[in-house]
C-alpha cells in the first residue's frame, strides 16, 4: 500500500500536487513555519530598515514640498539634493524647524545613525551617544554603542540587508552555476562528464576560504557584491554532484526516453522534462547553502574582508568587538543575530528535506 | 590494485597541478608585491626605492611573469624544494614543521574528541528516536550545529577571558604559551594544555554536532531497510539489531566522513587559529596571504591539496574495507 | 488443536490523516504441518496480518485487539500479542521462521551468507561458533545451494536472486520452527525460479513437518501448493475453506470475481464462476477501497455483481460456516455456491 503510493508520488514530482501536498506538510512542522517566519520577518526588516532606524525622516515636508530622505540609506543619490543645497549636513531635527517653520517629519521608529554617532542634542534633549567602552545598551541605544559612540542597533538593522541579500545572491549564482555543470555532465555523460567532474573536484579541493580571500584580495576596490559573487562562484560543487546525479538517474526513465521518441531536443529535456524532476532535490542543499553562505560572509567580515566602510555587515561588528572584549553588546546581539539567521536557514532546508524526500516522507507518515 | 592506484595517482597529479596553477596565477595577480605589502605597510619611511625594489624583484624572481614563475616553482617542488618565505626568510618547509606541531595538537584532540562524543551521542539518539530526551538532544545538537565558530569563540573569550578574571577558571585569551622556554617541561606542557582548552572546545563542537547528526542520519536510514527486519524476525534484540546490523551498515558512509576530515587535521582552521592567535598552519596561511608570501602561499596549497586527494583516495580505499559490494577493480 | 490460532486481530496504522485500520477483526487458524494459504489483491491487510503474528508492523501501526495464539507439542498456548519482548525474541526465528518478498534486500550486504544463517542458529541454540556454522552449511545443502562451502562465505551481492531466496529459507528454518511464514515468496522472482522456490518449499514441508502460512495473491500458487485457503478482502476475511472446495465450488462473491478474473491457466474453476467459454478475461469492476473510506455495511458491496441492496450496505455479515471446514462471510452464499445460478447475476437495484 505505502509502496504504491510512494511510488506514484515520487513519479509525479513536477505536477503540482507534488508541491502543494509538500507544502501542506511543511506547514505542519512547527520548527521549520517558525524559522520561515523568522526569515519573513528578517526581510521586512530589511526592506524597512531606514524607517526603523535612523536620523533621516521617512516622510517630511519642507518648503511646500514632500520629500523621503530615508532612500538615502539605500542609495545616496536617492537623498533630495535640496537637504545638501540648504547645509542640513545629515542633521535634520532642528534643520527642518529652523529652516522652514511650517514643515513636519515622520521620524523612524529609532533615532539613531548606522553610520556616526548621534550628536548631543541632535534630537532636541538628548545627549550625545557614549563612545569608548561605556556605551552598554539602555533605553536610548537598545544593543548599546560601539567604541565610536555608533548605535549597534542602528547598525545591525541596517546589515540585515547584507546577510539576506548573500544568502540569496550567492546561492543563486551558484545554484545557477552547479546546475548547469551537473546537468551537463549528468546528461551527456562520456567525455564531458569527465571534464565537468574534474573541475567539480578541483575547485573542491583548494580550501573555500584560501580561494575566496584570495580573490579577494584580487578584485579592486571589493563591494558586498564582489564578495556574494565570489562566494557564489566557489560554493556551487556541492550542488553541481547532486544535479549531475539526479540528471543521470532520470536521463534513463521511460519519460525522457518517451521525450526523445517524440524528437524533443537535448536542451528541451533537460529543461522541459528532468529539471522539474531533479528540482526538488537540488533544493535542499541551496537552502543550506545560504546558511553556509551567510556564515562564510560573516567570517571574511569578521577576519576583516568585510564591506568597506560605511556599510557594515553582522560580522564586522563581531571584528569590531574583537579589540574591544569587555564590551560584551557587541559579541552577544550581533553573534546571535548570526546565529539565529542561520538556524533559521538551517531548520527550512531540513524542512524542505523531510517534505520532499520520499523516503523520508514516508518514514514519518 | 596497482592499476588502480596508479591512475588515482596520474589523476592525482593532473589535479594538483591544476590546482597550483590556479592558485599561483591568483596570488600573483594580487595588488601589491611581497616587497610593497611588507615594507610599506610596517613603515612609510621604509618604503624601497625604485632601483632597490627592481633589485630585489630580479632576486625573488618577480621581475618574470607569472606563468613562467610558476613552472619555475613546480620544477623546484619536483626537485623537493618549496622555497623560502619571503617575509620569514625560513624555508617553507621550515616553516611548516614549526606550524604542523600546534595545528595537530589542536585539531587532533579536536577530532579524536568529537567522534568519541559524537558516535555514542549519534547511537543514543538513533535508539531514543523520537523520545523526549533524544529529542531534547537532537535540538541541543542542531543549535551547536548551526552556532558559528567565531561567534562561539567571541563568547567563549568573554566568558572566560574577561568575566572570570581574576578567578580559578580563567583561560588565557589568546597565544600557546606564556612561560619562558626556560621553563620545566611540566609547566610548560601544562601551560599550554590551558591555553588549548578555548580553541579545543570550539573545533570539537562544530564537528561533534556534526558527526553525531550525520550517524543518527544514517542509523535512521539504515533501519529503514528490509534487512533490519530480518534480522528482528531471526529473533535478534533491539540492542543487537542496532549496533550490529544497522550500525555496520552506517560504517560506509562514516569512513568517507573520516577520510574527509584528513586536511582539515593538518590544515587547521584560520578563524579559531586567527581568533585564538594559535601558532599554526591557518594562521601562518591568512598571515601568507596578507603578506603575499607567494612562496609560502603556494607551500601550503600543495600541502593541503595533497591532504586533500590523499583523504579521498583513503576514504575509498576504507570504503572498500567495510563495503563487500565494493571493489577496488 | 491448531498450532496457530488468530483470534480477531485488529492493526491499525495511526496517520496524521488519522486511523487506518489495514486488519480489521481478522480470525485464522494453522493446523501443524499443514498450508494454509492467505489470498488476496494488494492493499488488502495480508503482509500486515503476517507482520502481526511476529509484531513486526512498523512504527505508526499497532495491534490494537484480539489474540494470536501459539501452541507447542503438548497444547500449551503463549498469546503472541501480549507476549513479553524477550520471549517473543525466542519465537521469532525459533518457533516461527519468516520468508521475505524481497530477496534482493532482505539480506545484510555486509555479512557473509554463513553468518547470516550462523545468527539465526546462535541466537537461539547453545552452540559454539564452529557449531553454527556447520548448521548453516547442513542448511545451505538442504536448500540445495549448489557449492554450499564456497557460498558460505560469500556476501549478498555475489548470488542470483532465486539463490538470496533459498538462503532466507534456510535461515528461516535454521531452528527447524513449527511455522514458517512466507511473504509472497515469489513475486520477486522470474516465473522458472518461482516454480523451483515452490517445489523447494514444499519440498521441506514434507521432509521437516513444517507449517507454512502462504500469503500471495496469486491463485495458481495456491492451487499448487496449499490445503487451505483464506480469502481477505479489505481487512476482512470472506472466505476460508480447503484449498479443493474453494477452487471447486466458491461461494463469496469476490472469491468467484478472483478466480473468473484468472488467465486460463488451470483453472476450470473460472469458467465455471461465470465465464462461459468467451475467451475474455472478467475483471472485477471497480478498486479496492482504501482503509480510510471502507464502505459500511459488506465492504465488497460496491463492486459486488449480486449485491443486494439496501441489506448488503447495512449490517457487516458475520463469517458463518456453510459446509463443513467451509466459511463464508456473504449472507446469500448458499445460493451462490450453486453454479447454475450463477449465470444470471441478480438484477441490481441502484
Amino acid at each position: 500500500m505505502t509502496d504504491s503510493q510512494s511510488r506514484h508520488q515520487s513519479r509525479s514530482f513536477q505536477s503540482q500536487g507534488f508541491w502543494a501536498d509538500a507544502w501542506a506538510r511543511f506547514r505542519r512542522k512547527p520548527l521549520a513555519m517558525a524559522a520561515l517566519v523568522f526569515v519573513t520577518l528578517l526581510a521586512a526588516v530589511a526592506l524597512l530598515a531606514p524607517a526603523i532606524a535612523g536620523t533621516k525622516p521617512v516622510l517630511c515636508r519642507y518648503k511646500g514640498r514632500i520629500y523621503a530622505p530615508c532612500l538615502g540609506y539605500f542609495d545616496r543619490r536617492l537623498e533630495p539634493t535640496i537637504f545638501a543645497k540648504d547645509r542640513f549636513r545629515g542633521t535634520y531635527p532642528r534643520n527642518l524647524k529652523e529652516k522652514d517653520a511650517d514643515s513636519w517629519a515622520i521620524w523612524p521608529l529609532v533615532f539613531q545613525d548606522p553610520h556616526r554617532a548621534v550628536r548631543e542634542n541632535e534630537w532636541p534633549g538628548r545627549p550625545a551617544n557614549p563612545a569608548k567602552d561605556e556605551g552598554r545598551p539602555n533605553g536610548i541605544n537598545l544593543f548599546g554603542t560601539d567604541q565610536y559612540g555608533v548605535d549597534v542597533f542602528a547598525k545591525m538593522v541596517h546589515g540585515t540587508t547584507i546577510a539576506l541579500l548573500v544568502g540569496v545572491v550567492s546561492m543563486g549564482l551558484a545554484g545557477t552555476i552547479g546546475i548547469i555543470v551537473g546537468a551537463l555532465g549528468g546528461y551527456f555523460g562520456g567525455w564531458v562528464d569527465m571534464l565537468t567532474s574534474r573541475v567539480t573536484e578541483i575547485v573542491m579541493c583548494v580550501p573555500t576560504l584560501v580561494l575566496i580571500l584570495a580573490v579577494i584580495a584580487i578584485v579592486e576596490k571589493p563591494t558586498i557584491w564582489k564578495t556574494m559573487a565570489i562566494i557564489g562562484a566557489t560554493g556551487w560543487t556541492g550542488i553541481a554532484r547532486l544535479t549531475r546525479g539526479e540528471f543521470l538517474r532520470l536521463r534513463q526513465s521511460e519519460f525522457v526516453t518517451a521525450a526523445r521518441a517524440t524528437g524533443a531536443g537535448p536542451v528541451r529535456i533537460m529543461l522541459r522534462h528532468i529539471l522539474p524532476n531533479a528540482l526538488a532535490p537540488v533544493l535542499v542543499p541551496i537552502t543550506f547553502g545560504i546558511a553556509s553562505a551567510i556564515l562564510t560572509e560573516s567570517s571574511l567580515s569578521f577576519l576583516g574582508f568585510g564591506p568597506p566602510p560605511p556599510a557594515a555587515s553582522w560580522g564586522s561588528l563581531l571584528n569590531d568587538a574583537r579589540s574591544n572584549l569587555s564590551m560584551w553588546w557587541l559579541v552577544v546581539f550581533p553573534g546571535v543575530a548570526i546565529f539565529l539567521t542561520v538556524l533559521a536557514y538551517n531548520l527550512i532546508g531540513e524542512g524542505l528535506q523531510e517534505v520532499t524526500d520520499p523516503r523520508l516522507r514516508e518514514a514519518r507518515k | 590494485m596497482a592499476t588502480y592506484l596508479l591512475r588515482r595517482l596520474l589523476l592525482g597529479m593532473l589535479t594538483l597541478v591544476a590546482i597550483t596553477f590556479i592558485v599561483y596565477g591568483l596570488a600573483r595577480n594580487m595588488p601589491g608585491t611581497p616587497l610593497t605589502v611588507q615594507m610599506g605597510e610596517s613603515d612609510p619611511s621604509r618604503k624601497l626605492n625604485p632601483e632597490d625594489q627592481e633589485r630585489m624583484k630580479r632576486i625573488y624572481g618577480l621581475d618574470r611573469p607569472w606563468h613562467e614563475g610558476y613552472l619555475r616553482w613546480l620544477g623546484n617542488v619536483v626537485r623537493g624544494d618549496l622555497g623560502r618565505s619571503f617575509s620569514r626568510k625560513q624555508p617553507v618547509t621550515t616553516l611548516i614543521g614549526e606550524r604542523i606541531g600546534p595545528t595537530f595538537l589542536v585539531s587532533g584532540t579536536a577530532l579524536v574528541l568529537a567522534w568519541l562524543l559524537g558516535v555514542p551521542l549519534g547511537l543514543y539518539a538513533s535508539a531514543r528516536s523520537g523520545m523526549a530526551d533524544e529529542r531534547a538532544t537532537s535540538l541541543l545538537l542542531y543549535i551547536l550545529y548551526s552556532f558559528p565558530t567565531f561567534v562561539a569563540a567571541l563568547f567563549l573569550q568573554i566568558v572566560f577571558s574577561v568575566w572570570l578574571r581574576g578567578t580559578a577558571w580563567e583561560l588565557p585569551l589568546f597565544g600557546m604559551s606564556d612561560l619562558p622556554a626556560d621553563a620545566s617541561w611540566a609547566a610548560r606542557a601544562a601551560d599550554i594544555a590551558r591555553h588549548a582548552i578555548l580553541p579545543v572546545t570550539c573545533q570539537t563542537y562544530v564537528s561533534l554536532a556534526y558527526d553525531s547528526r550525520f550517524i543518527k542520519a544514517n542509523m535512521e536510514e539504515a533501519v529503514r531497510q528490509d534487512y533490519i527486519r530480518t534480522a528482528r524476525a531471526k529473533g535478534a534484540g533491539p540492542g543487537r539489531v542496532l549496533f550490529h546490523h544497522a550500525f555496520r551498515n552506517t560504517l560506509i558512509p562514516l569512513v568517507t566522513l573520516l577520510g574527509l576530515s584528513l586536511p582539515g587535521l593538518i590544515g587547521g582552521s584560520v578563524i579559531i587559529e586567527q581568533i585564538f592567535t594559535w601558532p599554526g598552519m591557518g594562521r601562518l596561511f591568512f598571515e601568507s596571504i596578507r603578506e603575499r608570501d607567494y612562496p609560502t602561499i603556494m607551500g601550503l596549497t600543495l600541502m593541503f591539496s595533497v591532504l586533500t586527494l590523499i583523504g579521498q583516495l583513503l576514504a575509498d580505499l576504507l570504503y572498500c574495507l567495510v563495503d563487500p559490494r565494493v571493489s577496488v577493480e | 488443536m491448531p498450532l496457530l490460532e488468530i483470534n480477531n486481530l485488529v492493526t491499525a496504522f495511526h496517520t496524521p490523516a488519522g486511523r487506518v485500520p489495514a486488519v480489521d477483526g481478522v480470525s485464522l487458524s494453522i493446523e501443524r504441518g499443514k498450508t494454509l494459504g492467505l489470498v488476496g489483491e494488494s492493499g488488502c491487510g495480508k503482509s500486515v496480518t503476517a507482520m502481526s503474528i511476529l509484531r513486526l508492523v512498523a512504527a505508526p501501526g499497532v495491534i490494537e485487539a484480539g489474540e494470536i495464539l501459539l501452541r507447542d507439542a503438548t497444547g500449551a498456548a503463549v498469546n503472541l500479542v501480549t507476549l513479553a519482548e524477550p520471549r517473543l525474541r525466542e519465537v521469532r526465528g525459533g518457533r516461527i521462521g519468516m520468508i521475505f518478498q524481497e530477496p534482493m534486500t532482505s539480506l545484510n550486504p555486509v555479512f557473509t551468507i554463513g553468518d547470516q544463517i550462523a545468527e539465526a542458529v546462535l541466537l537461539h541454540r547453545d552452540v559454539s561458533r564452529a557449531e553454527a556454522r556447520g548448521r548453516a552449511l547442513e542448511m545451505l545443502e538442504l536448500v540445495r545451494i549448489a557449492d554450499p562451502k564456497r557460498r558460505l562465505d560469500e556476501y549478498p551481492h555475489q548470488l542470483s536472486g532465486g539463490m538470496r531466496q533459498r538462503v532466507v529459507i534456510a535461515m528461516a528454518l535454521a531452528c527447524e520452527p513449527d511455522l514458517i511464514i512466507a511473504d509472497e515468496p515469489t513475486t520477486a522472482l522470474d516465473v522458472t525460479i518461482q516454480a523451483q522456490i515452490l517445489d523447494l518449499l514444499a519440498d521441506l514441508r514434507q521432509r521437516l513437518g513444517t507449517a507454512i502460512l502462504l500469503i500471495t495473491h496469486d491463485l495458481g500458487v495456491v492451487a499448487e501448493t496449499c490445503d487451505d485457503v483464506a480469502v481477505m478482502y479489505a481487512g476482512r476475511i470472506v472466505e476460508q475453506a480447503p484449498a479443493a472446495t474453494i477452487f471447486a465450488r466458491p461461494r463469496h462473491p469476490y472469491t468467484i470475481g478472483l478466480l473468473a478474473a484468472r488467465p486460463e491457466r488451470g483453472g476450470h474453476a473460472g469458467r465455471k464462476a461465470g465465464e462461459r467459454a468467451t475467451g475474455r478475461l472478467r475483471t472485477i469492476p471497480g478498486m479496492v477501497p482504501a482503509p480510510q473510506n471502507f464502505p459500511a455495511g459488506c465492504r465488497f458491496h460496491p463492486r459486488c455483481a449480486f449485491a443486494r441492496l439496501p441489506e448488503c450496505a447495512g449490517a457487516m455479515p458475520e463469517l458463518r460456516e456453510v459446509a463443513t471446514g467451509h466459511f463464508v462471510r456473504c449472507p446469500y452464499a448458499d445460493a451462490l455456491g450453486e453454479p447454475r445460478r450463477l449465470d444470471e447475476p441478480r438484477e441490481q437495484i441502484a
